[in-house]
């Protein structure tokens, strides 16, 4: 490992990144609250300025954002599945219908707005659970849970699937591998008779995963897991001031959220300032 | 003092028809290193999970017996109580590993007793120190090898300063190298450590050297027990339950210079053949074929990883058409990734691929497959269908063959393969040796002309290892090329005709198999490759090695 760095679940990144020091607990917080917002706002703008802020924030706290890049190709093909269906499968009322279809979808000057929130819901999410990621380490999952009052059993498991989630994707690719050297053209073939193909790669994955859980249990039993009496934890992590600030902070942002969705309309589609 | 007494001791799963275990008896007494060998299905790893208490209490089965640890009834007594004095070491380095950073693993059930925080960092510590990883305590999983991942597993034991330590095939999934690792610190264990061992593996020449006693287990009994000479003086006997006679002792068995005393390891089959020193002589009936008919061609080959890692490097080899070809070389050396590059799930980052002439660049591994068969080391990732007949059908059913073709073909894999009958089995509901041979008929069955197989012995017992060789070595003499990659290197001197050893990414040496042993077996060993105690014999006493033990002589009395 780099001088200067850690490892987080998504990547080496360096320590001068202000979000990695923050208490565990704040860290999951945090992740829930910035998944959850984007949910409840529906109004384009808001939802823009929601977006910049996030990354206005990740530009102070010098987060790597850059990593995002990876899946670059993933974001561009759930945007494509975004604009298909709304452009051929929706029905949001407007002033202009663009385009009327033999199914009774159409398109109007409110799907383009409909499907810029979509869009900017999904940033919004992506970016901040990233910005977390990018901070979190796997101690930070159990303990942040532990802090929160999540019994320990339980949130060693939830991290614990994170793990061996690696595991799994890496015996997708060797399953799919097996399938193309068995003949199958995947990139041949109606999306129907793709996804038959391909869900065929259930067999094995499932199998595989049986076995592992099996042998995961027995190497957890092995390990005295679940602890029966009073376990130690090796880590200690010290509450700041800033993690007060921090908390305090995502509190507002929810609780301001909820009230404007539920006194006001300007949080509900269109929303402000075209309500 | 007894450290382990198994008493009739009898297990049933509730999904298996029979029992797994049928009245095994054992005891052990403390500070005993033991040895468990057997065929796969023995129920070596039923036992030992029994001992360490974990099977009764997990596992739906039915049981009949006693075991006692140490005086407590690990049948019945708490987990938590056991584990106190039990630690064992599986042999899936990867899935053990539950935590994201080494010293994580090693205090993570030391967190489970609830020791002090204190009392945590100073075991952890002590027991990374032993199995040689202190430095990599803030290391991630897949920044370790297989070695090193199972030493830290056998660190995390040790921490808990178990009485009982138990290894289930650790060493059985890693490369030489990994096992050469793990097998020092078994050994350093005898003499530093106050504990009682059980060692479960497949590799009796290895075995031998840190055990006081073996047991072999076959079909759920105790077939023979004892010391080992003992046990392996009984040659025959042994083969013909499926484990590996340790080489040393097969070859003074051979030579009939056993002196009342079977040597088991290198340096005492030494001692016992040096007076015939000059008389000795290595037999040589292997004709060279002639091959110039190329079948596949690697130019200039260059591989880097999206990460960045230089797979391969300017590499050339070609590959003729009805040869055995082995490929050896340590963990990392680029031998899966060569494979991958000529069934063309890689395309290379320069250079050029050909195959029967086809640049891989410019066909998909899909084009490929009725041409070049690939059979994966974990042939689970292979089986994709509910039935033995439609796993073999499935590939032949995509090249678009009739049915009454894909039907004589899938008899015809089947029968080559000795899975004929077996064809409405789910395929996981077979063994791991003949899922191997199911995966191997499903490629096969489309006939290629080219056959790569990667790893067919890992894991495997004498008797399926033993099967599988035979069937490829059957399969070349059919006409099929055939590319093994292997760190197994007995099969490579008993079957390859011709071996390629990588290393670093690079090509090392090439040539007769024979020829590589003889001019570069001190290269072999030095990058970590184990090359089979007769060969090292031989040439340390006639000047250069046996491939295999039949091989040696007597000269004058054959």
């Amino acid at each position: 490992m780099s001088e200067g760095k850690v490892r987080t679940f998504f990547a080496y990144v360096d320590e001068r990144f202000l979000l990695v020091r923050a208490h565990p607990a704040v860290k999951i917080v945090a992740l829930i609250v910035l998944n959850v917002v984007p949910w409840l706002v529906e109004a384009p703008v808001p939802l823009a300025a929601f977006l910049a802020s996030l990354l206005l924030l990740a530009t102070v706290l010098r987060a790597p954002l850059g990593k995002l890049k990876n899946y670059l190709v993933y974001i561009l093909l759930v945007a494509q599945a975004v604009v298909l269906s709304y452009a051929l499968g929706s029905k949001i009322p407007g002033s202009v219908a663009y385009v009327k279809y033999p199914w009774g979808c159409y398109v109007t000057e409110m799907t383009f707005l409909y499907m810029a929130m979509v869009m900017l819901r999904i940033a919004g999410m992506l970016v901040g659970s990233t910005l977390i990621f990018l901070s979190l380490r796997d101690v930070d999952v159990v303990y942040g849970l532990k802090s929160l009052g999540v019994p320990f059993a339980a949130a060693f498991v939830f991290n614990l699937a994170m793990r061996f989630s690696a595991l799994f994707l890496d015996d997708y690719a060797k399953v799919r591998d097996a399938m193309l050297l068995k003949g199958v053209r995947l990139d041949v073939g109606g999306p129907l008779e793709r996804a038959k193909l391909l869900s065929r790669t259930a067999v094995p994955l499932m199998v595989i995963a049986v076995r592992r859980m099996q042998d995961l249990s027995f190497a957890l039993e092995l390990k005295g897991f679940p602890p029966k009496g009073k376990r130690t934890y090796i880590y200690t992590f010290r509450w700041k001031l800033a993690d007060t600030i921090a908390l305090a902070l995502l509190i507002v942002i929810v609780i301001s959220v909820v009230a404007l969705k539920v006194a006001t309309r300007l949080l509900s589609f269109p929303g402000w300032p075209l309500v | 003092m007894r450290a382990v007494v198994v008493e009739d001791l009898w297990w049933k799963y509730r999904t298996s028809a029979s029992w797994v275990l049928k009245g095994v008896n054992l005891e052990i007494d403390k500070g005993e290193f033991v040895g468990i060998v057997g065929p796969s299905g023995a129920g070596k790893t039923t036992l030992c999970l029994l001992i360490a208490g974990v099977l009764s209490k997990s596992v739906k089965g039915e049981y009949k017996g006693r075991i006692e640890i140490f005086g407590k009834d690990a049948l019945r007594s708490s987990l938590r109580w056991l584990s106190e004095d039990v630690a064992v070491v599986l042999q899936d380095a990867d899935t053990q590993f539950v935590t994201m950073k080494v010293f994580d693993e090693v205090a993570f059930a030391l967190e489970n007793l609830g020791l002090s925080r204190e009392e945590i960092f100073e075991r952890a510590t002590e027991a990374l120190e032993f199995v040689g990883m202190k430095g990599c305590e803030w290391k991630h999983p897949h920044e370790l090898s297989g070695g090193q991942k199972q030493r830290v597993a056998i660190a995390a034991a040790l921490a808990k300063r178990p009485r009982l330590l138990i290894l289930d095939e650790a060493t059985s999934e890693l490369d030489p190298l990994g096992k050469r690792e793990v097998l020092s610190v078994v050994s350093r264990l005898r003499e530093e450590y106050d504990v009682t061992a059980v060692i479960v593996d497949h590799n009796t020449d290895d075995l031998v050297r840190f055990v006081d006693r073996v047991v072999v287990l076959s079909d759920g009994r105790i077939a023979a027990c004892g010391d080992p000479r003992t046990v392996f003086s009984q040659i025959d006997f042994l083969k013909s339950v499926g484990i590996r006679v340790p080489q040393p002792a097969e070859l003074a068995a051979k030579l009939g210079v056993t002196n009342g005393s079977l040597p088991l390891t290198t340096e005492e089959v030494l001692t016992i053949l040096a007076p015939l020193r000059g008389r000795l002589c290595v037999r040589d009936d292997a004709k060279e074929k002639p091959r110039n008919e190329r079948i596949a061609r690697l130019v200039d080959v260059t591989y880097i990883y999206e990460d960045g890692t230089i797979a391969l490097k300017d590499l050339n080899l070609d590959v003729w058409k009805g040869e055995f070809l082995a490929v050896i070389g340590p963990n990392g050396s680029g031998k899966t990734t060569m494979a991958k590059l000529i069934v063309a799930l890689l395309k290379p980052t320069s250079g050029r691929v050909e195959v029967m002439g086809i640049d891989t660049k410019n066909v998909s591994p899909s084009q490929l497959a009725a041409k070049v068969g690939y059979v994966f080391q974990n042939s689970d990732y292979q089986l994709i269908c509910d039935t033995v007949y439609e796993e073999v059908a499935f590939p032949l059913r995509q090249m678009g063959l009739n049915e009454k073709e894909v039907k004589e073909r899938v008899e015809w894999a089947l029968t080559a393969v000795g899975l004929k009958g077996l064809e409405e089995v789910p395929p996981f509901f077979l063994s791991k040796g003949e899922r191997q041979r199911l995966a191997l008929a499903s490629v096969l069955a489309v006939k290629p002309q080219l056959l790569i197989v990667d790893e067919p012995t890992t894991g495997q017992d004498e008797r399926n290892s033993r099967r599988i060789a035979e069937l490829l070595a059957q399969l070349n003499r059919a006409g099929i090329t055939v590319i093994v990659i292997t760190h197994d290197l007995r099969l490579v001197c008993e079957y390859a005709e011709r071996t390629a050893v990588l290393n670093e990414g690079k090509l090392v040496a090439v040539g007769p198999t024979r020829e590589v042993f003889e001019k570069h077996l001190e290269m072999l060993i030095s990058i970590g490759l184990e090359p089979p105690p007769v060969a090292r014999l031989m040439k340390e006493l006639v000047g250069h090695p046996a491939l295999k033990v039949d091989e040696v002589m007597v000269c004058g009395r054959s």
